[in-house]
């Protein structure tokens, strides 16, 4: 029975932690730019699959993503060519380098063969930079926009992204190595490596993310434009650029936590919707406002996906989603409350 | 018969006999597009009332699910199990939309999202009685009066007769008195309730009809198919949904017509192509979700616009004849008809408001002024209801003030500081709005066209409002294209029309040029002299001296003087409070 | 004297509504301007059309030869131009010493010796900010909020400060202090345009003066002049019967 239990828990933190980050990565995202990213999961996806073929010696499909998304980044914006040719010139220039830079460090890894996490890191410079692509052609056009033009046009990313994924990888799983094989008895219940990693990584990046915020200016910047769009833009902070990197940084969390969930479930084109949705669901305790709140919401997640996996599986998804709900309603009537 | 109307029946003409004229396998498509068309006009309707959906899917299939396992499992005709499907989804969704209707902001997307997937997991998940993943077959075809309707010409005929009658329904509701509050929901919340609709039924009206819209689909799809399963209703199909209702754009049902015959062609023309470049999967995903992105940033209004400039234009509900009746106003400067008892409000640690007494009586006009900050604006909110005082009392007709949809009932209308008339809705449409309280039909009989006479009499008495502040000629036009001299006056019509004891003005010179305001002036005097009680808040000075009988004026929460226009004037605490005290002061 | 800010008939309006109706003026480099009028004049459509927060209609702004057009807030900021707006604009969950870093955004190049000093001649001019420096912005006063505000808008070395209504919900003892400030800002030779509603208080820190009255200049000159000015509290309080003779029929 205690066994049993425990590996509940065990279960159900793992689950909770990577739901954890993808968490974090909405709360981020949502308070900078008021953007409800239902697509947000899709970065998870993208971590797992990138990892999975950087290991297995091919070159991602997702340096092609990351070059023609520059690519068109810089046609977009051609329009300032008329107005001032050094900008555009350094415009180019900059997508260049950056493409140059992806490709060369894609090539040097696979040449190297560099183990699991050096890996990771690679994936990571080719899959973070997404997000503030995204960023630039979906939100800064229309920064004003209303929070449910928000949701339709980040359910057009998520509907793109995931079908480019299927065309990229197909709709087969692919196995990627865990950072460190095999794992430990703690007491009566296994606990594999990968575990520890996911724990580890999610404490570092609350805590960088934390220290980030608390502690240097772009960070407390970042803050303010959540707090204030109107006020930041009075101290000269760029609002634009708060908006990317915090699509930067929410891209980076979730990539990560597929590259570590993708041992555990096998990396697939499907994968990242299912938990950015559970991620919602957590971060929704947040109301996508308060990160402590949401991390508490993902690990009540985590606990409930394993105890009703346990206890009566189909349903499963079932509990999750109906528990959102009246998580809903409760912030809904906290925040009203507030503001009265 | 306008021309509208007869390209409305040519068009209708065709897409009826459209089945008849394809190739049987086309004939699939041509179905399934009819059926998406169908939940699409509710999701329009949804979109136009400010509210959005990721779970029409999950209502499709309720509706599909209800009606099949039953006709599977006992054998009653698929008629009646279709419509038993539908009125128990209708009452399910009145349940979740009484729950989550409340959900303000990026709130409520999350929660469609949440009873979108849920629903659909227990489709899987109750394998017993659904069948689970692999779903069920052997559903029986739908039977009208015994006779199976099996023929797939026949049947995409049915569906397409559906779709074509909710865009009827839709186009009557559109120019009926639920069409017109529709149409203040997504953001003009406030002015609605202030004219009396009450917003949160109404929402969950709306809410309620798209999801029967989308059960019907639901059933009609299971029992074409003779096959149901939970796949058809996940999100990927509400997502899809959406973009039809974004590309055919919110503005009309038939918006969400085109929107579903567009993707549906797309959808099967692109599969073909990707599938003769040896591509597998869904990869027309990847368009769609482009194309959603792109409509939203360059032409959120969707395709219906672009096609509509070439329509004939859409003739107005008649408005000719007598109007509501109203009630004649008496002069009887004794009775008071609004009274604030010590009034006080605080915030935080604030007080806003302190020991405010104030009387309006009968026929009077006075202004309220103020400067900056002084508190006027809140005191007009407690005034109109929108904001309880923590103490004192106000009373209106001697009752105290009751909830803020039911004020208008009682005889008290208002205009707005920043303009809040429906720019969807014309300027005739806008001034009926005022007559809401006074009129009764509901939702069903706007749908199916059963409030003509009271609809006539409502348009009526907003022509004649409109008359009556001189912008008659107006009645026709949008309300986008006037200036916003004539846009405040179109709202006293508004307000007018709501047959008030009381009016109430909040600032409606802000803004104008001269000659706005003389006109404004001009039709402010009008009305005084027809015994209109007006309260009037303003900064523009002149202007309040040049038409009120009385001043209060409030500084720093309190009423600082009262009088005539003169005397106040020239009252030394009137000007300190506006000019300033000097920094002279000695400690 | 150079002309820092020049304005040629500007218009701005909201929709269909005109706030300002080509209105020019300039302001030189060492000058205290003052627009006053009464709520409604335009006074704040103004300093936020300045400010790149509204699009002008019609009309040029030329800052230090430069003319403005559309660039953005944090763009005018960066060119000198800061203000200190009439709600304030603050963040809630950041402390006082957060936002006076935050004003300084655009210098953090400079070092922290640098910042450290900028800080400490804030908190010299404004004590009361010294002693609650690490409180948070949403847990004071409103005079400390207005301070904040003020601090912040200094921490970016403006060459044109525009402060808009500072005196709006204030204790009469706050305005005086922040006045004092505004009094010693501009002994140092600070440029700078101010908004306000309180014409005595204006009139008696500003050089000159513009009276508003719904979008339009009715009256401007040397503060000393207008304060007597009938014209003045004509513009708050009315003084002719413009609507006189406006009838009441419709034409």
């Amino acid at each position: 029975m205690i066994d049993t239990a425990l590996f509940l828990l065990v279960d159900g933190l793992t689950n909770g932690l990577v739901y954890a980050l993808l968490a974090l990565s909405l709360v981020l995202v949502f308070t900078v730019t008021r953007v409800v990213n239902i697509a947000q999961g899709e970065y998870v996806m993208l971590g797992g699959l990138t990892l999975a073929d950087l290991l297995q010696g091919r070159t991602p499909g997702t340096l092609y993503l990351l070059v023609g998304g520059l690519a068109l980044c810089v046609v977009l914006d051609a329009g300032r060519w008329r107005r001032d040719w050094r900008r555009a010139l350094l415009l180019v220039f900059g997508a260049v380098m950056a493409a140059a830079f992806a490709v060369a460090i894609t090539r040097g890894a696979l040449a190297l063969q560099l183990p699991v996490i050096g890996m990771m890191l690679v994936a990571l410079v080719l899959v973070a930079p997404l997000g503030m692509l995204i960023y630039r052609f979906t939100v800064h056009p229309i920064p004003n926009a209303s929070t449910i033009v928000f949701v339709i046009i980040s359910v057009g990313v998520s509907m793109s992204v995931q079908g480019i994924g299927l065309l990229i990888w197909g709709a087969n799983p692919y196995p990627v190595d865990p950072i460190m094989p095999g794992g430990v008895m703690m007491g009566p219940v296994f606990i594999p490596y990968q575990s520890f990693a996911i724990l580890i990584t999610a404490l570092l990046s609350m805590g960088g993310l934390y220290l980030f915020s608390e502690f240097t200016l772009v960070g407390k910047a970042l803050q303010a434009s959540a707090m204030n769009r109107r006020g930041a833009q009075f101290c000269g902070i760029p609002v634009n650029a708060t908006g990317a990197l915090a699509f930067l940084l929410a891209a980076a969390f979730s990539a990560i936590s597929g590259m570590l969930l993708a041992p555990i479930i096998t990396a697939n084109y499907e994968m990242g919707f299912m938990v950015g949705l559970k991620g919602f669901v957590g971060g929704a305790m947040g109301g996508l406002i308060d990160y402590p709140l949401s991390l508490a919401g993902v690990m009540i997640v985590g606990a409930l996906e394993s105890t009703s996996a346990y206890v009566a599986s189909a349903y499963r998804d079932v509990l999750v989603f109906s528990l959102l709900i009246p998580i809903l309603l409760w912030r809904s009537a906290r925040q009203s409350g507030e503001a009265r | 018969m306008r021309a509208r109307g007869l390209l409305a029946l040519a068009v209708s003409a065709v897409l009826l006999i459209v089945p008849w004229l394809l190739p049987s396998f086309y004939v699939g498509i041509f179905a399934y597009a009819g059926i998406y068309a169908l939940v699409a006009i509710g999701l329009v309707l949804l979109l136009q009332a400010g509210q959005i959906s990721l779970g029409q899917g999950a209502f499709m299939g309720l509706g599909a699910y209800g009606s099949a396992l039953v006709a599977r499992a006992y054998g009653i005709d698929t008629f009646v199990t279709l419509v038993l499907s539908v009125s128990a989804t209708a009452l399910v969704a009145a349940l979740i939309g009484f729950v989550t209707l409340r959900l303000r902001g990026h709130y409520l997307p999350l929660a469609t999202l949440a009873y979108g997937i849920a629903l659909v997991s227990v489709f899987t998940a109750w394998h017993d009685v659904t069948g689970g993943a692999s779903g069920l077959d052997k559903i029986p075809p739908l039977a009208l009066f015994g006779l199976a309707l099996t023929d797939d010409r026949l049947y995409t005929q049915l569906i397409w007769t559906i779709v074509l009658l909710a865009v009827l329904g839709m186009s009557r509701l559109r120019g009926s008195r639920t069409g017109r509050a529709i149409a203040t929901l997504e953001s003009h919340d406030g002015m609605a309730r202030s004219f009396g609709v009450d917003t949160t039924v109404l929402r969950i009206k709306v809410f309620v009809f798209s999801a029967v819209l989308a059960a019907l689909a639901g059933g009609l799809y299971v029992h074409m198919l003779r096959f149901v399963s939970p796949s058809p209703f996940s999100l990927m199909t509400s997502f899809k949904l959406l973009i039809m209702a974004v590309v055919g754009g919110p503005l009309s049902a038939a918006g969400g017509v085109i929107g579903a015959l567009t993707l549906e062609s797309a959808q099967w023309a692109l599969q073909d192509l990707l599938a003769r470049w040896g591509a597998s999967g869904n990869l027309e995903v990847i368009v769609f979700g482009v194309i959603l992105v792109v409509m939203l940033l360059k032409w959120p209004q969707g395709l219906w616009p672009a096609i509509e400039r070439f329509l004939p234009k859409p003739a107005g509900r008649s408005s000719g004849g007598e109007g509501l009746t109203r009630t004649v106003l008496q002069e009887d400067r004794q009775e008071a008809l609004l009274r604030l008892r010590d009034i006080g409000i605080r915030f935080g640690g604030l007080q806003a408001l302190d020991a405010v007494d104030m009387e309006l009586r009968r026929g009077e006009f006075v202004g309220l002024i103020g400067p900056n900050g002084a508190g006027k604006t809140t005191l007009f909110s407690i005034i109109s209801g929108l904001q309880r005082p923590t103490s004192g009392s106000v009373t209106l007709s001697g009752e105290p003030l009751p909830a803020s949809h039911s004020i208008v009932r009682r005889g008290m209308a208002r205009t707005f500081q920043h303009v809040q008339l429906v720019p969807e809705l014309t300027v005739i449409e806008n001034v009926a709005l005022g007559a809401y309280w006074r009129t009764q039909a509901g939702f069903l009989r706007g749908l199916f066209a059963l409030d003509n006479a009271e609809n006539r009499r409502a348009l009526a008495s907003a022509r004649l409002a409109l008359e009556r502040v001189g912008l008659g000629a107006e009645a026709g036009l949008a309300t986008a294209n006037l200036p916003l001299g004539k846009q405040r006056i179109v709202e006293i019509a508004r307000a007018l029309v709501a047959d008030p004891q009381i009016l109430l003005l909040d600032e409606p010179a802000a803004g104008l040029r001269f000659s706005e305001k003389l006109t404004l002036v001009r039709i402010l005097r009008q009305l005084q002299a027809e015994h209109v009680t007006i309260l009037l808040v303003e900064h523009d000075m002149e202007l309040v001296m040049g038409c009120v009988e009385r001043l209060v004026v409030l500084d720093r929460g309190r009423i600082i003087a009262e009088g005539a226009p003169q005397e106040v004037q020239a009252n030394p605490a009137v000007i300190a409070a506006y000019l300033g005290g000097s920094r002279d002061k000695a400690a | 004297m150079t002309k820092l800010l020049e304005v040629a008939n500007l218009t701005v309006g909201y929709g269909a509504a005109t706030a300002i109706d080509g209105v020019s003026f300039d302001v030189a480099r060492g000058e205290f301007v003052t627009f006053i009028g009464p709520n409604g004049a335009g006074k704040t459509t103004l300093l936020n059309s300045l400010m790149g927060v509204l699009q002008q209609k019609s009309g040029t702004v030329t800052f230090n030869g430069e003319e403005l057009k559309s660039l953005s807030p944090e763009t005018r900021v960066a060119r000198g131009i800061v203000i200190v707006p009439e709600r304030r604009e603050l963040f809630p969950g950041l402390s006082v010493e957060d936002h006076l870093r935050l004003g300084a955004f655009l210098l953090r190049g400079r070092g922290r010796a640098s910042m450290t000093a900028a800080l400490e001649r804030i908190y010299a001019l404004l004590p009361k900010l010294g002693e609650r420096r690490r409180q948070l912005a949403g847990t004071l006063s409103g005079g400390e909020q207005q301070m904040v505000a003020v601090g912040r808008a200094l921490m970016a070395e403006p060459q044109l400060l525009m402060l808009d209504e500072p005196s709006t919900g204030l204790a009469p003892r706050v305005t005086e202090e922040i006045f004092e400030a505004i009094d010693r800002l501009k002994a140092e030779g600070m440029t700078g345009i101010l908004v306000e509603q309180n014409a005595h208080l204006a009139l008696s820190v500003a050089d000159r003066g513009f009276v508003l009255e719904v979008g339009n200049v009715v009256a401007s000159g040397p503060a000393g002049e207008l304060r007597n000015d009938p014209r003045v509290l004509a513009a708050y309080i009315g003084a002719g019967d413009r609507y006189r003779d406006a009838g009441a029929s419709i034409e």
